[in-house]
């Protein structure tokens, strides 16, 4: 499969930051994958997704998104990238219909596209007759859905998710990640996804890449790295012994 | 762009009419203010015209000078004359008690002989003079050395100086007039044998007019002087500012909540979408503004105030509302943008607002402030709104005479927002 993001070289320096937030990361991901991106608190993970969105100016290296440079062509990254934060990235006292008809004419959405796109998502997701309800009044998982259906209404090709099952229950994050896996592979979208969840990163990603201190310490698909570290039966047994089991902050 | 725009627009809408607090702050604060300090701020304007002060006044003298005065303050209308209080007749002692205890904040005591003493000190120094010419005396006339007689005036300690002075003066002026009269009287006796001059000296030598130069307006003698015309612009200026709470706070919850990141995200620019929240927010203060004009007009008279008079360019009026609008809306986003927490942010926001009404005149007229004062608060987008509106609901003035202060607060307003875009643009972009 051709890359469809390519990273080479990659450095983020914060001003006055002792370390590099990301040194020097070389990574390709490939259409229609699950790509994972793992790592302790502080590794770089969030950092690595807002270059690639186009939030944060790299210091040095290079990104290609879908063969476009995303220094000089980021109005048309934008178009075909959907991005999923880690926070809850609505209005809370908007109902999900008001929060989806807004972020959809962002991307243009109007009219009847619009509403049939925000309709087969709410089903989906099983929100549908929750559609007039505000979202102050939604439990955790609720929300949760709702930041995602918010990225993939304009059916982005590329789809970034900053652990998007952060502090829910079993069964809202059994939905997202069956819709996930659903999304990529009935609609081919790709999708970058970090998580600190492992068991979930080893059940939905096809490649994976471990960061730490914003340097690649490990990469390929889970079955691959589990191969290399026989003493290690899970992909959670592989991230403590490549990152160790001290305390991150 | 103009889907994003709109979008935009609404969904601040939508915002704001679900805050019922912030639409409390946007609307009901305002007008809560306008109607308080134009009621409050009523009474000095009546202070000395209208007020109806009650003034215990003894008059032992019971002859020309004491029933002058007595009758000037009669006639002035400031004052509501007592002569008596309770059952027992009024000396010294009681009325220096009333006003102790605060039963009245003025007393004045005539003391007894005082017209017969500026007649002998007239008649004195009218033969003195005339003696001085060779003319023939009086031989009545005996200029004995006494101690001239008192008007004392009580006055409540809690009183201001100002209103001290003003009633001194005015005891002042009656009595100087006496005086001029028994003067006049005495020359014309001396020299005409005991003719009286008393016809010729009525009504005074000079007359006073108060003249407002404001062209058609002067017609309108009373807009100048009541508390609505002057008060309802200055301090709906004042409210107006107030948006830059909510506008502010509204920001950082954005920015906090994480919405703020999809419309960074979002392709096309994110100008169209602050462009959008900074047209809503003018909006509002247009609507704001609008419903102060209104409750100036129609409420004030219910509360027994002058409506207000919106001078001859409802146009003008316009122009400069929107303008300040801008203004207001434009400090908002600055402030929304530079600070990272609401409650910095609400803080700021409302102390620098008071400070520029402070010291642009709203609270205290800049004539009265200190030089160095004086030119920071020339500087302050306030004070060009209010001055605008000065010029055109008291000066009688149009569009022209404002443009100086419209442009004035126009290019505040691109200043103001080009500091917030690079201060946004160090904030959600890191370097």
């Amino acid at each position: 499969m051709e890359p469809i993001i390519e990273i080479t070289g990659l450095v983020k320096r914060y001003n006055q930051a002792e370390l590099n937030a990301v040194d020097g990361i070389t990574v390709e991901v490939r259409k229609g994958e699950i790509f994972g991106l793992l790592g302790p608190n502080g590794a770089g993970k969030t950092t690595l997704i807002s270059i690639l969105c186009g939030i944060v100016k790299p210091s040095e290296g290079q990104v290609r998104i879908n063969g476009i440079e995303l220094q000089s062509g980021l109005q048309d990254i934008k178009k075909i990238i959907g991005v999923v934060p880690q926070e809850i990235a609505l209005y809370p006292s908007l109902t999900v219909k008001e929060n989806l008809t807004f972020f959809g004419k962002l991307y243009d959405l109007k009219g009847l596209e619009l509403q049939e796109s925000i309709d087969i998502w709410l089903n989906k997701f099983g929100l549908i007759d929750k559609m007039n309800h505000r979202i102050e009044t939604f439990s955790g998982g609720m929300k949760r859905r709702v930041n995602l259906i918010a990225g993939l209404l304009h059916k982005p090709q590329i789809l970034f998710l900053d652990e998007p099952t952060v502090g829910i229950d079993v069964h809202s994050r059994a939905v997202i990640t069956e819709h996930l896996k659903e999304i990529n592979q009935n609609q081919g979208v790709t999708i970058i996804y970090t998580s600190h969840h492992m068991d979930e990163a080893e059940y939905l990603c096809t490649n994976i890449s471990i960061i730490d201190s914003g340097i690649v310490i490990a990469g390929g698909s889970p079955k691959n790295l589990l191969k290399q570290n026989k003493d290690c039966n899970r992909l959670a047994d592989i991230f403590l012994k490549l990152t160790g089991k001290s305390l991150r902050d | 762009m103009i889907t994003r725009l709109v979008a935009s627009f609404y969904k601040e809408l939508l915002l704001v009419v679900r805050d019922y607090a912030g639409l409390a702050m946007l609307f009901i604060m305002p007008l809560f203010l306008i109607v308080v300090m134009a009621v409050i701020m009523d009474a000095p304007f009546r202070d000395y015209q209208e007020a109806g002060i009650e003034i215990v006044l003894l008059n032992e003298d019971n002859d020309t000078i004491g029933n002058i005065i007595e009758q000037g303050l009669i006639d002035s209308e400031i004052f509501s004359v007592v002569n008596k209080v309770g059952p027992d007749n009024l000396d010294r002692s009681s009325i220096e008690q009333l006003v102790k205890n605060g039963r009245f904040i003025l007393g004045v005591v005539i003391p007894q002989g005082a017209t017969k003493f500026v007649n002998r000190k007239v008649d004195a120094m009218i033969s003195s003079t005339l003696s001085q010419f060779g003319m023939p005396v009086k031989p009545s006339v005996i200029v004995k050395q006494i101690d001239a007689p008192k008007i004392q005036i009580y006055l409540d300690p809690a009183v201001k100086k100002s209103f001290a002075n003003s009633v001194t003066s005015s005891i002042k002026s009656f009595t100087t007039q006496v005086e001029n009269q028994m003067i006049i009287q005495g020359f014309y006796a001396q020299m005409t044998e005991g003719e009286s001059g008393e016809k010729e000296m009525k009504g005074g030598l000079i007359g006073f007019e108060e003249i407002y130069p404001s062209g058609e307006m002067s017609k309108n003698e009373h807009l100048f002087t009541n508390s609505v015309q002057h008060n309802v612009p200055a301090w709906t200026v004042f409210a107006m500012f107030l948006i830059v709470v909510p506008l502010a706070s509204n920001m950082i919850k954005e920015r906090e909540g994480g919405s703020m990141l999809r419309l960074i995200i979002a392709p096309g620019s994110h100008m169209t979408l602050l462009v959008g929240k900074l047209l809503f927010y003018v909006a509002i203060c247009l609507i704001q503004f609008s419903l102060m004009m209104l409750l100036g007009i129609h409420l004030m008279p219910y509360l027994g105030l002058p409506a207000l008079h919106l001078g001859g360019s409802i146009a003008a009026v316009f122009v400069v509302a929107l303008m300040l609008s801008f203004a207001a809306t434009s400090l908002g986003v600055l402030i929304g943008t530079i600070f990272s927490s609401y409650q910095q942010a609400s803080i700021f926001g409302t102390v620098i607002d008071v400070i520029m009404a402070a010291v642009g005149g709203i609270m205290v007229p800049l004539f009265a402030m200190p030089e160095p004062i004086k030119f920071i608060g020339r500087l302050t987008p306030l004070n060009w709104g209010m001055e605008s509106f000065n010029d055109l609901f008291l000066r009688g003035y149009g569009i022209i005479e404002v443009l100086p202060e419209v442009m004035k607060l126009g290019i505040f307003s691109i200043i103001i927002l080009l500091l917030a875009w690079k201060a946004n643009k160090n904030n959600v972009i890191a370097q």
